[in-house]
């Protein structure tokens, strides 16, 4: 009789039973014990070699040439020498452990991932958390061109949980809505560009596992007819532009009844006319679904919709993004205590109203304040109640203080803070850090600071930041004894985005962050720059460089020359907006390591400019 | 200060302070509800790690004792790797064959803090390579029928995100 030498149990039928390689050990284990899976069972026993599997005391003075083989079934023979050195080495880790290190690689590894052998690739297929991070991209033009080729690709679906259908590259005649049967029972997130209605509503019929649904620019045209089935998975909708208006809101009540149980509704678009019927559709649609909604995200101002919210009693909303007044803002939040997060895209300009969003929501995380104009500063008394929100974004025009304000109800639940053009006095900037203890990621956009010794203190004071990022700043009062003092302590700043000409707070930066790893500049860089960083920024792992960041500021060649030999530890480098010819580049980068990842983009890429002013009806 | 003692694969005993051995969610599990007394003097026995992981993986402890309990991220993105500190960083400059040793035991253990720098390590040993390099990274067969491998390219395809 044998006992495992880990549970000391015997071994019952059935039980497998592996017994160590080791040269004169003998010890015998339960399969389970030794955390040997059916995988790698399959693995090993399926070739002619058998198992070979040392115990823990044999494995620390196993060595590879001089071991005796020696087989766990019965099986004997000399291995071929290529079996054997797989064998020896094969990864130990149990699938689940390989998952959870798959889960920190995005779609672009996880596709390596999958060719480097069937169990990996099973592995990734068969975690629908994993195929969340493919999209599968039906009818971009590049590949699709013919309708066969299309067909091929559907019947390949495996797994695929996300997928874009792009109708205007498929062309006239339609795909057939069976060919979808393979990516059927997988699919739960589905994107459509330009589809017909009709089509739409044939199609939804093979997604029966449907949670959230896009549709972007589509259109009710022909005979329509009606769907009789139901998506009770379907959890989220976003709805941007219909191209017939008047026509096409019909889809919201035949959604209303097709899938009954939306979480989210999302729903945006521009438009002129026709206001009372939009805002019956989604008004009759809302109060459908009242009873599982906890989303609403409508950027089309419907000014009457509030009015309607408020007066909903099933309503209990988690997310809100919303433009309206900020009086119907305050009535709307008052009654949902559930909120989490909140994004107000309409005007703000009464300090009553700022300081009570931040502070009547008890469960609030996140909150976005897209458009705010304080007619006068804040209270500067601390308040009792605290904001509790992790996440504050703040997009601040006009010249009055709202950092003060922000300092009064906020706590050290904040973990980041990202401002754009509000004005930064220095009292209220060096009072932060005492009040965030916990800051870990701070923006500033566009802003304008009292003095930049202030902002300096900011930086050394704040010791929980680990991310930075600082564009086209002003300063109010240049002086120059502002240059901090890096005896006073350096920063922990590890992720730098630095999008700004000046040379002096570059040099300040030098100096008090010692850490930084990963760099984004957007700067006039000149050699000495490079050459300083190099010395100053040992640590740097990716650098992002700006190769033309208006007329007449353009990356040098120069500055590439001492990039191959500055930074040791260098694992990627980017230039975007490139305006240099790649030989040159990559003449000036000669000796740079292969481990590095480079790569150079040379389209200039110009940001849509947002609408800002809103015509309220 | 409480210690209670663990006892390895291999008999090795060590006497760690309870609270450095609670890091395992293991064995906290063991003291709060099984109510296993740590002042008896019994060992508790570990009879999935050998001693010289143990013994790391107490370094390891001992250093993030004090660490604050971590804020639970969003699944569906994929986790960020750039975030280990340099001590992990260091300490995990290890061979292959400790590295997982210390993950599996520290998968046995529950140490989520743990396995979760090791996935990070891990996963940047993964980054960056392509797919014949990481199988002699890791010493893994290519076992795809011919063709295969070539389906699987072509479906990968058609998800390429424009970055």
């Amino acid at each position: 009789m044998e006992f495992c030498s880990i549970c000391t149990a015997s071994f019952d039928a059935g039980d497998r039973l592996i017994r160590c390689s080791g040269q004169s050990c003998d010890l015998v284990f339960h399969q389970r014990c030794v955390h040997l899976t059916e995988i790698h069972m399959r693995a090993w026993l399926d070739d002619n070699v058998g198992l070979f599997w040392c115990c823990m005391t044999c494995r620390t003075d196993f060595a590879p040439v001089a071991r005796k083989h020696t087989v766990a079934e019965g099986e004997e023979g000399e291995p071929s020498a290529a079996k054997r050195s797989r064998m020896d080495l094969s990864p130990r880790l149990p699938p689940e452990v390989w998952t959870m290190i798959f889960q920190h690689l995005d779609s672009r590894w996880l596709a390596r991932v999958r060719l480097v052998c069937r169990d990996w690739n099973e592995l990734v297929t068969t975690q629908p958390e994993l195929m969340d991070r493919f999209l599968l991209k039906l009818g971009t033009a590049q590949f699709v061109d013919n309708l066969e080729e299309l067909r091929h690709l559907l019947a390949l679906g495996e797994g695929y949980t996300r997928a874009e259908i792009n109708c205007k590259d498929i062309g006239k005649d339609r795909p057939r809505v069976a060919w979808f049967a393979a990516l059927g029972q997988s699919l739960t997130t589905l994107t459509c560009r330009l589809i017909n209605f009709g089509f739409l509503y044939e199609l939804l019929r093979a997604f029966p596992n449907l949670k959230r649904l896009t549709l972007t620019d589509c259109f009710e045209y022909g005979k329509v007819v009606k769907p009789n089935y139901e998506l009770n998975k379907l959890e989220e909708l976003t709805i941007k532009e219909i191209r017939n208006k008047k026509n096409g809101w019909s889809i919201f009540s035949t959604l209303k009844h097709i899938c009954p149980r939306i979480k989210v509704l999302k729903f945006g678009e521009d438009y002129n006319e026709g206001y009372n019927e939009l805002f019956n559709y989604i008004h009759s649609f809302v109060l459908a679904v009242a009873k599982t909604l906890q989303g609403i995200k409508i950027t089309t101002p419907l000014f009457g919709l509030i009015n309607e919210l408020v007066t909903m009693n099933d309503l209990h909303l988690k997310r809100l993004t919303i433009d309206c007044s900020e009086e119907d803002l305050l009535r709307l939040i008052r009654r949902q205590p559930t909120l989490e997060r909140l994004h107000f895209l309409g005007q703000l300009s009464n300090v009553t109203v700022f300081e009570e969003i931040f502070q009547i929501l008890p469960n609030v995380k996140r909150i976005k304040l897209a458009n705010v104009n304080l007619k006068q500063d804040p209270r500067s008394n601390r308040q009792n109640n605290f904001a509790r929100a992790e996440f504050i974004r703040v997009r601040h025009v006009g010249s009055s203080d709202c950092v003060s304000g922000l300092a009064c109800c906020l706590s050290s639940s904040l973990q980041s803070l990202e401002l754009s053009g509000a004005y930064l006095p220095s009292d209220g900037l060096i009072s932060l850090p005492q009040i965030a203890t916990r800051i870990k990621s701070v923006s500033l956009s566009g802003c304008k600071v009292e003095r930049l010794s202030a902002l300096f203190a900011f930086i050394q004071q704040s010791q929980s930041l680990i991310s930075f990022e600082l564009n086209w700043l002003r300063v109010k009062m240049v002086c120059q004894t502002d240059m901090p003092n890096a005896a006073s302590g350096h920063s922990g700043i590890r992720h730098l985005k630095y999008h700004d000409q000046s040379k002096d707070i570059l040099r300040a930066l030098f100096e008090l962050c010692p850490a930084v790893e990963t760099l984004d500049i957007v700067h006039d860089l000149v050699k000495k720059d490079m050459v300083k960083m190099g010395q100053r920024w040992k640590r740097l792992r990716s650098l992002k460089l700006d190769g033309y960041s208006g007329p007449g500021h353009r990356l040098s060649i120069e500055c590439l020359r001492p990039i191959p030999t500055s930074f040791e530890r260098l694992t990627k480098l980017h230039i975007k907006a490139c305006v240099i010819p790649q030989e040159e580049v990559e003449d000036a980068l000669q000796g740079l390591r292969k481990e590095v990842d480079f790569s150079i983009q040379y389209t200039v890429h110009v940001p849509p400019r947002r609408r800002m002013d809103l015509q309220y009806l | 200060m409480s210690t209670i003692k663990l006892e390895t694969s291999d008999g090795v005993k060590f006497t760690v302070k309870t609270q450095v051995a609670k890091c395992s969610g293991t064995i906290r599990t063991m003291l709060e509800d099984i109510g296993i007394n740590p002042q008896d003097g019994e060992a508790i026995p570990l009879s999935n790690v050998h001693s010289t992981i143990l013994q790391k993986i107490l370094v390891w402890a001992e250093h993030h004792v004090d660490d604050p309990e971590p804020p639970r991220d969003d699944a569906d993105a994929a986790k960020r790797t750039d975030d280990i500190c340099s001590w992990d960083e260091d300490f995990l400059k290890v061979d292959q064959r400790t590295l997982f040793d210390v993950m599996l035991a520290a998968n046995y253990l529950d140490m989520k803090q743990l396995i979760a720098v090791c996935c990070k390590t891990v996963a940047n040993m993964i980054k960056g390579k392509t797919a014949d390099q990481i199988r002699k990274t890791f010493n893994i067969e290519n076992d795809f029928p011919p063709g295969d491998e070539d389906k699987i390219r072509l479906r990968n395809q058609f998800c390429e995100e424009r970055r």
